[in-house]
Order: C-alpha cells, then structure tokens, then sequence
C-alpha cells in the first residue's frame, strides 16, 4: 500500500469533506424551501425585497432555493440580515416556529462551515499545483 | 428569399442607440444595397420582431432580433462593432422576455453581457447537440451502404463488414450517450434493417436519425442534461482507457469538477444575493472556474499521492462504464 504524505491527507480530507458537506447543504436546502416558502413567500416575496426580474427569476427551480436561502439567513440572524440591502425596511422578521429558526440557524452553521472548507480546499489546491506540480 | 437569408445568416440581438434608424442599422450590416433588398431585409426583421409595430419608429433601448451576413459590412466604426454570435432560437424567448422586463440601468448591463452569457451557455449546450448532428453522416452512410448491397454493388459480405465497421465508429464516437438514444438496446439493435413486409427496411435508421435531433434538442434545455452527459462522457472515457491509472485519472478529475464546481457556487451564494446580471454571471463563471480548478488540481494531487488506489474498483465505476 502506497504510504500517504501528511499533504495528501489534507488535500484529501478537504475534499471529502467538502463533498459531504454540500451534498447534505443541498438537501437540507430543499427541505427547508418547501417549509419555507409556503409561509414567507406572500410576506417577503415581493416589492421591494425582490424586483420584477427577480420575482420572475426565484420562481422557478432551482433558482428559488436562492430565495429561500436568504430567508434562512435572515431567520437565523435578524440582528444582521434586517439591516443588509436584501430586506432593507422591513421591520420585523415574520414570525415562525423556533423548530424552524433552529434548522435555519444549523444551515447558516453548515453553509458557513462548507465556505471555510472549499476557501481552504482552492487555497490548498492553488498552493499544490503551485509549488508541488 | 427571406427563409433563405435567415438560414445562412448570423442572428444578433441589436441594441438600440439613440439616433439609430432601421435604415442605417442596415446599411451598417449589410452595406449599400439595393432598396428592394432593403425591404426585403425590413420585412425579415419585422417577421423576427412582432413587438416592432413600425419600422420607420425605432426607440432607443429597443432590443432588435437581426439576420446579418456572417460576414457583415461595418460601415459605422465609429461605436465600435456589435458582438455577433449563432443563437439557437429557444434562447430568443427567455431573453426577449427579460429585456422587456429589465430596468435600463439592467439593460445597459445585459446588452453587454448577453453575448458573453448566451455565448458561453450555447458553447456547453452545442457541445453536445454537435456530438448528435455529426454522427448523422454515419448513419446516413449506413443508409448507402443498404443500397449499394441491394442494387448488387456490393456482396453480402462486404455489406456485413461496412455495417460492421460503421456501428464500432458510431459506437466509439458516441461513447455511453447511445444509452440514451437506445436504453438497454444495443446499437445494432437499433439499427437493424427491417426484414417486415411493408415496412421500409431502413425505416429504424431514419427514426434512429430523428431521434438524434429530438435529444440535441432536449440537451440544448438544460445544464441538469449536460452535467449527466459530461459525466456520461468521462464514464465513456473510462470505459475507453486501458491504463488503470489513466481510468483513475479521469474518475478524479470528473469528481473533482463536480463537487469543486458546487462548493464554488455555495461559497459565491453565501457573499452574494443575486441582484442583477453581473451577480447572476459571477455565481456561474465562479462555478465553472471552481469545478476547473479543482478537477485539475485533484487530479494532480491523486497522480502524486494516490497512485496505487484504484478508485474506480472501489467504486465499482470500472463496473459500471466498461465497454
């Protein structure tokens, strides 16, 4: 069995991980969105959050995860998301179970989590192609 | 003379500037032409633009759908040369659509990056649909090779042989993607010759030829179809390699794209809200880059560290894309 360097083990460990991670990200992505949509879509669905191209465009799949993904966000960090252009305006946050607003905020958790792994896996794989390859 | 000139022609979404008239967008493309040509060439763009009720009253901000000759005059150098490209006519739609909806601060955006954007999208999406239509000849060939034999030009051997030779071609070229034009019949299944009373004996090849156009259309719909197709190619490269670690190779470096190409779009949505069209084309370059870059360095890193574990045994791939 060919012996692995402490790089490769890196490398590959980025990768898998990553690769676990996004997989369980998109799933998680569209369970929440069919929660998600049917109670927020009439509130924030709309003028002035979203404009009409945007309206036109997150209504259709896949492109409407990317709507409910802002949700999320905004459900797990009102404090942060209420003051970002998205939903400059809006007063309050539409009020859901706290089911849902601890799943939202186990998605922001694993979403930040995967942005980590994949800067450190195009960091990692740049470095290697630069000085190992 | 109008279908003519559509047919050879190159399409182009023509933005329009104030100060413009229909009459010198023309002259611009076309160069100096006779009036009743001219006509001809207003009556085609009016055919292709339903919305342009008037001719004579073009607005600025218009988006204009135009034939132009692939190699078009531009009289006008001074704004500099609109970028042309081939556009398949399901895009016109979407596009028309969305211009309209757009807001002229997004239409100033869009009327720069549509060529880029419908440019690359087509590129990917005629990759494929290229593989379709240039096999056609094949079978066509195959078609001949029917009739020669028949018209006694050419023994039932040699007739075997061709046919042979043309379905292990057709085979090779098309890779696993005769899985989808066939399911789970071979090749030459398919492409039998019809020994049923009544029935024309090449009639399976020319519906195996219609259905070749029916799936390049279907694959110009979407991405979901390309990324099942690339991986279909990579697993028909697979199955074409004798090298072990070349298979691997190529297992790593497919994997590598997929999942790379994902955590780029997840990384780029988390910073980015798409607002606009430049967000829009970020997130897709962003992720195209990503699944570049990490298919390349993956694989390098496989070849240096990884070498001697077969991947594609232990995933069964060698299984399941094998010739």
């Amino acid at each position: 069995m060919q012996e692995v360097s402490l790089v490769g083990v890196i490398g590959a460990g980025l990768f898998i991980s990553g690769a676990v991670l996004v997989s369980i990200l998109l799933v998680f992505l569209i369970i929440m969105h069919n929660i998600l949509y049917p109670r927020l879509d009439p509130i924030l669905f709309r003028e002035p959050w979203f404009n009409s191209a945007q309206l036109d465009m997150f209504s259709t799949w896949p492109l409407s995860l990317i709507k409910s993904m802002n949700y999320m966000f905004l459900i797990a960090y009102p404090g942060f998301f209420l003051n970002r252009k998205r939903f400059n305006g809006l007063k309050t946050v539409p009020p859901v179970q706290p089911s849902i607003k601890a799943a939202c905020k186990v998605y922001f958790i694993l979403h930040f989590l995967t942005v980590i792994i994949a800067i450190s896996l195009f960091v990692f794989l740049a470095w290697y192609s630069f000085y190992q390859g | 003379m109008i279908s003519n000139l559509s047919k050879n022609n190159d399409t182009i979404f023509y933005h329009v500037r104030s100060g413009d008239s229909i009459s010198k967008i023309i002259q611009r493309y076309y160069g100096p032409i006779p009036a009743q040509q001219r006509n001809t060439i207003i009556s085609q763009i009016q055919a292709d633009n339903p919305s342009l009720k008037n001719p004579n009253k073009i607005q600025p901000n218009q988006l204009l759908q135009i034939s132009i000759p692939p190699q078009y005059c531009s009289v006008d150098s001074t704004r500099g040369r609109t970028p042309t490209l081939r556009v398949d006519p399901q895009l016109i739609k979407p596009l028309q659509l969305q211009w309209q909806r757009a807001t002229p601060k997004e239409r100033k955006m869009l009327s720069t990056l549509t060529p880029l954007m419908l440019g690359t999208g087509a590129a990917s999406m005629t990759m494929l649909k290229q593989t379709f239509n240039a096999n056609k000849p094949l079978m066509v060939e195959m078609v001949k090779n029917y009739e020669t034999y028949k018209a006694e030009g050419i023994t039932k051997g040699q007739y075997d042989y061709q046919r042979k030779k043309i379905i292990t071609n057709f085979n090779q070229r098309m890779g696993p993607l005769t899985r989808v034009l066939n399911s789970t019949r071979t090749q030459s299944e398919a492409l039998r010759i019809s020994r049923t009373k009544g029935r024309v004996p090449t009639k399976n090849i020319t519906q195996q030829i219609g259905r070749m156009g029916k799936v390049a259309k279907y694959a110009a719909v979407g991405g979901a179809v390309l990324t099942a197709a690339s991986l279909g190619i990579a697993c028909g490269n697979i199955a074409n390699t004798d090298s072990k670690l070349e298979k691997n190779q190529i297992f790593v470096e497919s994997m590598g794209g997929l999942v790379g190409g994902a955590l780029a779009t997840a990384t780029i949505l988390f910073f980015l809200s798409p607002a606009g069209w430049v967000a829009a084309l970020v997130i897709g370059v962003g992720g195209a880059a990503g699944g570049f870059i990490s298919g390349v360095g993956l694989r390098r890193l496989y070849t240096a560290e990884f070498n001697t574990f077969d991947l594609t045994s232990m995933t069964r791939v060698n299984q399941l894309c094998k010739k």
